[in-house]
């Protein structure tokens, strides 16, 4: 039995969390579903999450729901390129984690369906990529294989050679 | 429950089907609100069917973990989410991550050229519905060109052709050496699409969606192309607009010389009324001054509208023919009013004597602009 006002979450590799259900309503994803169930016992199972990044999650949505942050309303949604340096300092050191943990965390906060999260991880990522020098050390640091051909590689740097020329 | 009875029915089939099986292992793992939540899961399309079998058949405990890999890269993000990280970058890091790899490279690219997109038109970027320009007699045949904004249009134009202010596309200088000046087709019609349905489409993905753009472009490229060389060979002017154009001109050309005719009539009978007073009463003023001060008018605005409308004709149709109505229709009116209250049966042969060729004029009048409007809503409606 979970207790009164939680619910419970079971990650894809069968780890179970419970969690206020407040603050799993910040992911739209377990909102509708708690909405569907009538039992308030049932453990939702959260598939493709694996426990360690459903922890990460539960922790981001748990903080945020007790310290609401302030509404940015300087975000223009009609911004060509979006402001990367707006990320709040909790929200930094929460994305200051190992890339494949940030690339899950990516991927938990879209399926769940948690926009905030899914910004932040985004923006962190581009950060990482704005830190670059070239494209070479994007590869480097993300561990991208090359898989151009060299006929294609020629080519496509022809086409990109204004950016190459701003190095 | 959000499900129908008939769907429930279905699912409690399914689910019997795997209920041996999966008893002893649902009791021994103590597992039902598990698989309770699976089956709203799966109820509310959030697994699919074919995931749902397999965690049933496999229970949770044995399931193999999870989907993701263990050590993700950049690259194994869905599509989605590398635009939504791409959004935030530079067009020099763009640029510079789509030399890294293939995968990326597209990525890049589609992000640029949407990005392209949204900085020449911000109501596109927003998702807002799009105004677009196009020649509905030459692409409305094939409707494949629908949808390319009028900025782009003008981004892929050749150098001699350009967009003006009024959103025509004037060809410049074709042939440098007559340096004749002509209109491409596509300067006449401005239609608005919803082009938001077809790029909002969440079938589709963004890929296929700048793909669709792509195509458009080339296709409009080839017409423009084609339009060139057929200019070069025929020198035909297919703009069927400039004809409605034409016709404007005429009508007003006609109502000037009316307005003129009506004028001079007017004060010839003024100067006769002073000399001959008695033999045209006042009442016969009162008749033609509205007629006179009409046409007038209607030459004026005629004149504005000409104006007005050498880039929108069809947007200004419908209230040019209601001031052109009104005021053909006026004094008509006016003049049956006075009819009824000052004229009598005596002086009737000397009003229509006078009169006659007047509204002759007006007749004829009524009928070219009727003649006009026809061809301006047939045009309308055959471009839709």
């Amino acid at each position: 039995m979970t207790e009164l006002g939680k619910i419970k979450l079971v990650s894809s590799d069968s780890q179970e969390f419970e969690v206020d259900r407040e603050v799993a309503a910040m992911s739209q994803t377990i909102k509708n579903l708690l909405e569907a169930i009538e039992d308030e016992n049932t453990a939702i199972p959260i598939e493709n999450v694996k426990g360690e990044i459903l922890e990460r999650v539960i922790h981001y949505c748990e903080h945020h729901y007790n310290h609401p942050s302030p509404k940015n309303l300087t975000e223009n949604e009609n911004e060509y390129e979006r402001r990367t340096d707006d990320i709040e300092p909790w929200d930094q050191t929460f994305c200051n984690v190992e890339q494949p943990i940030l690339f899950e965390l990516i991927l938990a906060a879209n399926y769940l369906d948690i926009k905030p999260l899914l910004d932040v991880c985004c923006k962190t990522v581009a950060n990482l990529i704005k830190e670059c020098r070239s494209p070479e050390e994007i590869r480097k640091r993300f561990k991208i294989k090359n898989d151009f051909t060299k006929e294609e590689e020629e080519e496509i740097r022809k086409e990109n050679a204004w950016c190459l020329d701003e190095k | 429950m959000l499900i129908s009875s008939s769907e429930e029915s279905w699912c409690d089939s399914d689910w019997n089907i795997n209920e041996e099986e999966l008893n002893q292992e649902q009791q021994e793992l103590n597992y039902q609100n598990h698989f309770a939540a699976l089956k709203i899961l799966f109820q509310n399309n959030l697994i699919d069917k074919y995931t749902f079998g397999e965690m049933i058949k496999t229970p949770p405990k044995l399931k193999q973990a999870p989907k993701t890999k263990d050590a993700m890269t950049l690259i194994d993000l869905p599509e989605e989410i590398l635009w939504m990280i791409m959004e935030y970058l530079q067009p020099i890091k763009l640029g510079w991550v789509g030399l890294t790899c293939k995968t990326l490279s597209d990525a890049s690219q589609n992000q640029s050229i949407w990005r392209q997109i949204a900085k020449n038109n911000q109501e596109m970027y927003s998702w807002e519905s799009i105004t677009f320009y196009q020649n509905v007699t030459s692409f409305n045949q094939n409707n494949t060109l629908l949808g390319v904004p009028a900025n782009l249009i003008l981004k892929m134009m050749p150098s001699n052709i350009s967009f003006d202010k009024k959103s025509k596309i004037n060809e410049k200088n074709l042939d440098k050496n007559n340096n004749s000046s002509q209109k491409l087709p596509l300067t006449t019609k401005k239609i608005r699409l919803k082009y938001i349905d077809k790029l909002q489409d969440p079938k589709k993905s963004i890929t296929e969606k700048i793909d669709q753009i792509k195509l458009q472009y080339k296709l409009l490229e080839q017409h423009i192309h084609n339009y060139q060389e057929d200019q070069k060979e025929t020198g035909i002017d297919n703009d069927y607009r400039v004809g409605d154009i034409k016709y404007y001109r005429i009508t007003i050309f006609f109502n000037f010389w009316v307005a003129l005719l009506l004028g001079g009539v007017f004060i010839v009978l003024l100067l006769a009324s002073l000399k001959l007073d008695g033999v045209i009463s006042v009442k016969w003023y009162l008749v033609f001054l509205p007629i006179f001060i009409s046409f007038g008018l209607l030459l004026c605005i005629m004149c504005v509208m000409i104006k007005v409308n050498d880039s929108d004709e069809e947007d200004d149709i419908g209230l040019i023919s209601l001031v052109y109505l009104c005021l053909v229709l006026l004094p008509i009116i006016i003049f049956l009013i006075l009819y009824a209250i000052y004229l009598d049966y005596s002086v009737i042969d000397n009003f229509f004597a006078v009169l006659a060729p007047l509204f002759i004029l007006h007749i004829v009048n009524t009928m070219a602009f009727i003649f006009i409007l026809y061809r301006a809503y047939r045009d309308l409606f055959r471009s839709y």
